[in-house]
């Protein structure tokens, strides 16, 4: 066994080698665990390795595909896929911690929905990843447990607040991820890290099982390296599990797109304003250049309250924090109150603050009726476009260490990521090239509820055009 | 308004049942108001006759058969596999009502 072994760029690769014996399961797992031995000390995307779960899952792969060859597949649709979850997705008698020191001893007596679905269809699972604890920040450095670094220059964060989900596939430490997206938690590490990241419509995918940060705003998705495999992975997670109230079974999915059809791109102007780095704005405007060239048709359209997106999100996402972290008192689970970091605190206390008497209607209701006002101009947008453009955060990744004293511009990081949270659509983020500096840039496409399959199709053609996997990021230096 | 005063902040981490130190009163007090400075941007947005929004895929109440789900029953060995503190399978609790007061 070799450290270099050639590890799988897409679930369809995989298989495909799989099934020709180019190696077997085992042996692709221990290629990733070495990956892991070998370099995570310094990237730090794992708080929990599962070496002997996804050593003995894998062996029992090796033997279903000799039994079965190619069926093996179509029964388990994502056999074979190396998986890592966000470690505040609940893994049966597994340390689940939410990066927190409140929760570092906690033993989850369940696995969520999604980890369920995964583990049905046929994944491996390898470990539990670093994050925010609580999914609070977009640097990664509020978690208890270190900062994870960015695999493309580890001065850099990988984004937040899945900043594991961000490094595992880009480090190749496992093929996909799992992660939570409440105001950019998926899009951005996938942003920083070259990947495609999907935050799904509100009310599409389960959340039963990982620990709820701010519940009308909460989505759980995936980090892929392809927006093919993004599209698969979707197929498996999404729909009613009976355990989560707010999942729609939407007909929208059984819909066939129509090929014929001219896709209509609106380009909000709000996205492109000052403090937006040049080599981001170039970036998404060739993107939007080559969709054109694919076919699409450009509008320019304005969306002129989601300048108040992020402040909207920074009332309503402490006020449910607060609630949400009400439950954690030492009594059934975890340390006591005074375990939580700094930033938990800070949210909680804000979020006490803008619900408490006297204070509610000139924050938490306003903000409420804004969050409406947000809504219906992008619905009306809607009526006019198919989907939007935009950049996923200002700027490419920062340094560690750039923010972390600041809260506020900490939080102004996702200005762009807040409009598809407070209005539940889906979004999906795809990189599509380079700083001059080495560092990732790409782009997210939005687009009405439950559309994820236009989503899927526009990013797919995109990929077929531009394609960053050929630049794998340097971990020996 | 934005300017939390130590007093407010201190009544706040009671209300949240968070402890503390006066150093955290002193910088959330300052972190608090600007963020807060930040928020009161809102007030510029004219919000008369708008509904407030608190959930975006338009559900109402949704229902399920009021019938017990095995697979979601614990046995008592998970319910109490994290717990520091219990005492033949009940969680022990501080005393929540003073046994002095009357």
């Amino acid at each position: 066994m070799q450290i270099n072994m050639k590890l799988p760029k897409s679930i369809k690769e995989n298989q495909e080698n799989l099934l020709n014996k180019v190696y077997s399961a085992v042996e692709l797992t221990q290629s990733y665990l070495d990956r892991i031995e070998k370099y995570d000390k310094e990237l730090n995307a794992f708080i929990t390795v599962t070496a002997d779960i996804a050593l003995a899952k894998a062996a029992e792969i090796d033997k279903l595909v000799d039994q079965k060859g190619k069926q093996a597949f179509v029964d388990q649709p994502l056999l074979g896929s190396v998986v890592a979850h966000k470690d505040i997705y609940l893994t049966k008698g597994i340390k689940t911690t939410a990066a927190s020191n409140l929760l570092k001893d906690f033993i989850a007596p369940y696995s969520a929905s999604v980890v369920e679905r995964l583990e049905a269809a046929g994944v491996i699972m390898i470990g539990k990843l670093n994050c925010d604890a609580w999914a609070h920040g977009s640097s990664g450095e509020n978690s208890d447990f270190g900062p994870a670094k960015n695999p493309w220059n580890i001065q850099y964060s990988p984004g937040g607040s899945s900043s594991g989900s961000g490094v595992a596939p880009a480090a190749d430490f496992s093929l996909f991820s799992t992660g939570t997206d409440t105001c950019g938690s998926i899009r951005l590490p996938a942003n920083y890290c070259g990947l495609v990241g999907l935050k799904p419509t509100y009310g599409a995918v389960s959340r039963y099982g990982v620990i709820a940060m701010a519940s009308s705003l909460d989505t759980v998705g995936h980090i892929t390296k392809t927006v093919e495999d993004s599209k698969r992975i979707f197929e498996v997670t999404r729909g009613s599990d009976g355990y989560d109230s707010t999942v729609v079974d939407s007909p929208k999915y059984n819909e066939k797109l129509d090929p014929g059809k001219k896709i209509r791109i609106g380009i909000p102007k709000e996205f492109f304003i000052e403090g937006l780095s040049p080599e981001v704005k170039d970036s998404v405007m060739n993107a939007t250049k080559k969709l054109e060239k694919m076919g699409a048709e450009l509008v320019e359209v304005s969306l002129p309250h989601t300048k108040y997106a992020i402040d909207v999100y920074y009332v309503v996402q402490p006020a449910e924090v607060s609630s949400n972290l009400g439950r954690f008192d030492g009594v059934r689970f975890g340390e006591n109150r005074d375990a939580f970091g700094e930033e938990a605190k800070r949210r909680i206390m804000l979020g006490t603050y803008v619900l408490s008497a006297g204070f509610y209607d000139a924050y938490y209701l306003k903000a409420m009726k804004v969050r409406s006002i947000i809504i219906k101009e992008l619905n009306s947008v809607f009526k006019d476009v198919d989907a939007l453009i935009a950049p996923v955060a200002p700027t490419p990744a920062f340094k560690l260490g750039e923010k972390i004293s600041d809260p506020l511009q900490m939080y102004l990081t996702d200005i762009f990521a807040a409009t598809a949270n407070l209005s539940g659509i889906p979004s999906l983020a795809i990189p599509s090239g380079f700083t001059q500096d080495n560092l990732p840039l790409g782009f997210q496409l939005m687009a009405p509820r439950f559309s994820e399959n236009l989503l899927f199709d526009m990013g797919m053609k995109f990929e077929e055009q531009v394609n960053i996997l050929d630049k794998q990021p340097n971990l020996e230096s | 308004m934005s300017n939390l005063t130590q007093t407010q902040v201190k009544h706040v981490a009671k209300l949240a049942k968070l402890n503390l130190t006066q150093t955290q009163v002193k910088k959330y007090k300052d972190q608090l108001s600007t963020i807060l400075a930040h928020i009161e941007q809102l007030s510029q947005v004219d919000t008369a006759n708008v509904l407030p929004t608190s959930q975006t895929t338009g559900l109402t109440n949704v229902f399920r058969a009021d019938q017990i789900i095995e697979k979601r029953i614990l046995p008592l060995e998970d319910v109490f596999l994290n717990t520091k503190n219990k005492d033949k399978n009940q969680f022990v609790v501080d005393a929540v009502v003073n046994k002095d007061a009357n």
